[in-house]
Parts: structure tokens; sequence; C-alpha cells
């Protein structure tokens, strides 16, 4: 099967750098599957989860928050932070899912529309961590 | 004169300390390691961010700038929580002076200050500190700190109106202790944008994007914000245990010298002392041998 090269690179350091047979990532549009040889392309990047395909083996990956380009049958994620399943603590994550549902039900009105939007950032990445880490376990 | 005795306890400390200062210079430079290791990937980081902004900008056009004649001011100002860096927070406090002084000061200037030790600094020339944060102990703490840092300038730009903001740091060459520099962040610099709309694009045809051109600058503007906020903390904690480094191996000096000194002394001391026990026992011996004849 044909393969396309993927990238995800954080401000830390590359996170992955392999031959995948197809990448789905979390779209600002909503999810989107990259297979080989796909024509050039742009994209934000939602809190979510990261899946691609090596001879068939599906591996999973938490992002946040970044942008997406496909050139030359290569596709590159500039990622805030990425986390593999192995390294996500699921109990932890729900434990946060709560805080952030919890600051949420409290964050209203206009003058707690920032902690509002902190709330709903930390609930998103605490959701795509369950998801993420679940499947590794 | 110090007793044998006190002597040999002053060698065991100066040991003990450079025993201790060594620990902190193995430290030191392998922090340098991980911190240069990300700037290299920033790189890398920032490429990509830029061509997706070319891409973007030869869809929508330079974006329209309406910055105010005087806008309010933010400053950015990355300096350490701990001691023990030489002159590492002085020197950027001085060249903040001295650039804050060429300028008119605006009517508004917000500060913000990452690291406990420069703002002690800053307070002390007058400056005014709006929010203090401490600096992060690790890379994979940078992160919340930078959220932390946009946050605030969000705040400031939403309730204050806060137009201008520069990053102030030391940035980080290998073998030096740091140079202090600062950065624009905002407002974007159209010249520099003007050049990504004319510059030549590196391969066929221009990518497409499924989402407004506008949404997609938004998202790339955010990144290149997180980004240049980022590089600017790994760079001032790279420089920052560079000084450290050097500090230490000025301090491990020192107290070598020291040892050095110390031990002769001891020597000297020792043998006088042995010297003495003997002319003793001799002195001794012939009053008793004067006797017995």
């Amino acid at each position: 099967m044909a393969t396309i090269e993927l990238e995800v690179v954080t401000p830390s350091g590359p996170v992955v750098s392999d031959d995948v047979d197809i990448v789905t990532a979390p779209g600002y549009g909503g999810d989107f599957g990259v297979l080989a040889n796909h024509a050039n392309f742009l994209s934000t990047i939602k809190t979510g989860e990261l899946v691609y395909k090596i001879d068939g083996k599906e591996s999973y990956l938490m992002v946040s928050g970044g942008f997406c380009e496909v050139s030359n049958n290569k596709i590159t994620f500039i990622v805030e932070s990425a986390e593999s399943g192995a390294d996500i603590d699921v109990d932890r994550a729900l434990k946060a899912k709560e805080r952030a549902e919890k600051r949420l039900a409290q964050a209203k009105g206009q003058q707690e529309k920032l902690n509002e939007a902190r709330a709903q950032a930390a609930l998103q990445r605490a959701l795509a961590r369950i998801r993420v880490g679940e499947r590794a376990n | 004169m110090e007793s044998l005795h006190a002597l040999q306890k002053h060698i065991e400390t100066s040991g003990k300390l450079q025993s201790i200062v060594k620990s902190m210079k193995t430290l030191s430079a392998i922090n340098i390691r991980q911190y240069e290791q990300a700037a290299h990937s920033l790189d890398a980081y920032q490429d990509t961010i830029e061509i997706g902004l070319q891409a973007v900008l030869r869809q929508i056009g330079l974006p329209r700038s309406d910055a105010e004649e005087k806008p309010a001011q933010a400053l950015v100002i990355f300096g350490s929580d701990q001691g023990l860096c030489g002159r590492f927070n002085e020197k950027l406090v001085e060249f903040i002076v001295a650039k804050q002084a060429k300028k008119q000061t605006p009517k508004n200037l917000y500060l913000l200050v990452s690291g406990a030790r420069i703002a002690a600094r800053l307070e002390a020339e007058g400056f005014t500190l709006n929010h203090n944060l401490w600096s992060p102990g690790s890379l994979a703490g940078i992160n919340r700190h930078v959220y932390e840092i946009i946050l605030s300038l969000y705040r400031w730009r939403q309730e204050q109106r806060v137009e201008r903001i520069d990053l102030f740091f030391n940035r980080y060459a290998p073998g030096g202790t740091g140079k202090p520099t600062t950065l624009p962040l905002l407002p974007l610099d159209n010249e520099r944008l003007r050049k990504l709309t004319v510059k030549e694009w590196p391969g066929r045809s221009l990518p497409y994007s499924a989402i407004p051109g506008d949404t997609l600058f938004s998202g790339l503007l955010r990144q290149y914000l997180f980004v240049t906020i980022y590089r600017a903390q790994v760079q001032s904690l790279a420089s920052e245990q560079a000084s450290r480094l050097h500090s230490l191996q000025q301090a491990e000096k020192n107290i070598q010298e020291h040892l050095e000194e110390l031990t002769s002394h001891y020597r000297n001391v020792r043998q006088s002392v042995i010297t003495s026990e003997l002319l003793d026992l001799v002195a001794g011996f012939r009053t008793v041998a004067g006797k017995e004849k």
C-alpha cells in the first residue's frame, strides 16, 4: 500500500516521524482523513484524537491545538502538545474532567467568559486524553 | 594560628562544597542540552507556520492595521527565579532600562514578568509590575506557562486596549552566557508579512483549505504567538543555565584555589607541630642524659 510521510512536531521536539497508510485528525471543520498522494492542504487542528495506521495497526495520539499542512506526500502536524496512550494517566484525566465540568458550571456571566473558555479547553483536553488513554489500555 | 583540627574541618567543608558545585554544574549542562534541542525543534515549528501564513496571505491578502497612534504597551520579561547565575538578570534589567529610556514611555505600560529575581530587580528600578509568574522549572512546564502569558495578554488587549507587546529575554548562543534582546510580538510586522505574500511558493500548487481563510489566519496567528513566546522562554532558560554554568565554573576554580591554599597551610602547620614535638623530645633527652652524667 502507498504510504505518506507523517511528522508530528511539538515545541519540545518531534513526537512521530514515520511512513503511514492513513492519518485521521480533528480539524477545525470536523475530522478529516489523509491518504498517500493527497493534494496540498492546510487546516487548523482542534484538541482531540489523531489516529494513524502503519501496516494495518492503528496508533493514537492526543493532540491539543495546532495546524496541519499536506504537501509533496508529507503531512506535518504542528501542535502545542501530543501524548500517546501509554503516557496518559486515565484516572488523572477523569479527575481533570470532573474539575473542568465543575468550573464550567460555576462560570456564568460576562466576567467569567475567560474562565469559561479555560474550563472548556481543559474539558476538551481531558476528554481527548480519556479517549486515547482508554484505547491504549 | 589555627589548630590542625580546625584546618582539617575547613578542608573537609571546602571539599564538600566543591562536590556540590560539581553536581550543580552537571545539572546545568544537562539542562542546557534539553533547551538547546527544544530551540532547534522550534525552528522547524516556526518554518511550517510561516509556510502556512504564506499560503493564507496569498488567499486573503494583508490584514488591516488599525492600531492606535500611541497605544498602551505591554512588556513580557523573562528572567530567573533562582540566583547563582551571574549577571543574568542584572544585564537584562539594564538593557530594558536603556531601551525604555530612549523611547517616550507610553501613558499605559503593563509589565508581565516571569522570574522572581528579575521582578525584584525591576521593582528596585522603579517599574510597577502588573503580573508576576514563577519561571517554569522544566521543559514540561513551559506549555502551561505560555498559556498563562497569552491569557494575561489577551485580557490586557481586551480591557486595557494594549496594542503593542514586546518580549525581553536573554538570547542563548552556544558557549556564551546570553545576550539581552527584544522582540516585537504585536502588532505584526506588516513588512515581513508583505514579503511572505511575494515569496516564491515551494511547490507546484497552493494548498487548499476546507475552512475560511480568516479562520485559518486566526489559527496560524495563535500558533505564531504561542511559538514566539515559547521560543523566548526556552532561549531565556538556556541562557540562564549557561550563565549558571559559567558562574559555577568560576566558583569551582575559586574553591580549588582555596583548597590548595588550605592544604598547603595545613601541611606547614602540621610540619611545625611535628618539628616542635621532635625538638621537645631532643631537649628532654639531652636534659635527662646530662643529669645521668
